[in-house]
């Protein structure tokens, strides 16, 4: 009776997994496609910053513009600073207040990387090209979450994982957990999200 | 009389100008909060940021993030022993030269909070070159740093 309960609780064990690993690649493939199809997107955001050195926080709010073709991405802090990091092609300005910086991404790895990767997590195609991560699904109301672990330490120095909450419904990102080396967490929320509208081209050039 | 009276304008007028030179422009009451942008330029290489800080147990507490909150480093500083010390920095700056000229820095910067002229202390310039702008000039390795407080 005993071996067979373990039978039982080893099989078990093994259908629950399964069934875990086909759902997780089913979100994922329903991901993949949502930001396959995406053509646009523009939102604002509102970032989150903890900071339990000062038992404080920081928020700051901005703008997201992004188009498929071309690889085109702004991600623009509005307030209380203005900062703008725009990717167009191998090409990224950062652009402060007193300051612009234009790199090729093409001359530098890790700047490719990160530049990809704020781009990707914030479509959700990074899932797919999540070469740097190990990615796990998860289920929590009507949200999926895709928790990315950074398996290179290029990327693990600066933070410990990242959370992507999904709509279930649309399958498009709504907000961003990032939880740093000292668990602080720098939570990222999309609001007023708009895909597929047309964008004006000025938003993504660099110069 | 005439006399009197100009001699005691002139007096709140130098009473007022030394008081407004004496604000200081890091947190200094407890409680108190601020936030800045920061560049830091060394040789040909910057960094530009937003620090956060707090006047927290008669401790100036805070942390210096690039602006997507990636942190570079946090930081205390004791008004009564005039010392800095760093915590949480991340790795790739975390050398001990690099610990050393920030924490001189910093201390020289924070202990010298308040003049509104410009002046040289231990081969470090403090200028305020506009309102609400401090700058610290390390003029032996050539480092720059630049705060401008942030209003929402």
């Amino acid at each position: 009776m005993k071996k067979l309960l373990v039978i039982l609780g080893f099989l078990s064990g093994v259908c629950s997994a399964s069934g875990q690993h086909i759902r997780q690649e089913e979100m994922v493939a329903a991901i993949d496609r949502s930001a396959s199809s995406l053509k646009t997107m523009q939102c604002d955001f509102t970032q989150t910053r903890e900071l339990s050195m000062l038992s404080d926080r920081m928020i700051s709010h901005g703008t997201m513009y992004y188009q498929q073709s071309g690889t085109k991405f702004r991600w623009e802090y509005l307030r209380p600073y203005k900062y703008a990091f725009v990717l167009n092609g191998r090409q990224v300005m950062m652009q402060s207040s007193d300051r612009t910086d234009i790199m090729d991404t093409s001359a530098n790895r890790i700047f490719r990387e990160i530049a990809g990767l704020m781009m990707n997590t914030l479509t959700g195609k990074c899932l797919t090209d999540a070469s740097g991560f190990t990615v796990r699904m998860s289920v929590e109301k009507d949200f999926w979450i895709a928790e990315l672990t950074p398996a290179r330490r290029e990327l693990s120095q600066f933070f410990a994982c990242i959370r992507l909450y999904f709509d279930a419904g649309k399958q498009v990102v709504v907000k961003v957990e990032i939880t740093d080396n000292n668990k602080d967490r720098t939570r990222i929320e999309l609001k007023n999200i708009r895909t597929d509208i047309d964008i004006d081209e000025s938003v993504f050039t660099v110069r | 009389m005439k006399a009197f009276l100009l001699y005691v304008s002139f007096l709140l007028t130098v009473s007022v100008c030394s008081a407004a030179s004496q604000k200081p422009f890091f947190p200094a009451e407890e409680g108190q909060r601020s936030e800045y942008a920061v560049t830091l330029e060394f040789r040909q290489m910057h960094f530009t940021g937003i620090s956060i800080m707090k006047k927290a147990d008669s401790v100036l507490v805070g942390s210096l993030l690039n602006e997507f909150g990636i942190r570079a480093f946090d930081f205390r500083y004791d008004p009564v022993r005039r010392r800095v010390k760093l915590e949480n920095m991340t790795s790739f700056i975390d050398r001990w030269y690099i610990r050393k000229i920030l924490r001189r820095d910093l201390t020289i910067l924070f202990s010298n909070d308040g003049s509104l002229s410009p002046f040289v202390v231990h081969r470090r310039r403090i200028e305020v070159p506009e309102t609400s702008v401090l700058v610290l000039t390390n003029m032996k390795y050539q480092v720059r740093y630049r705060f401008s407080q942030l209003n929402d």
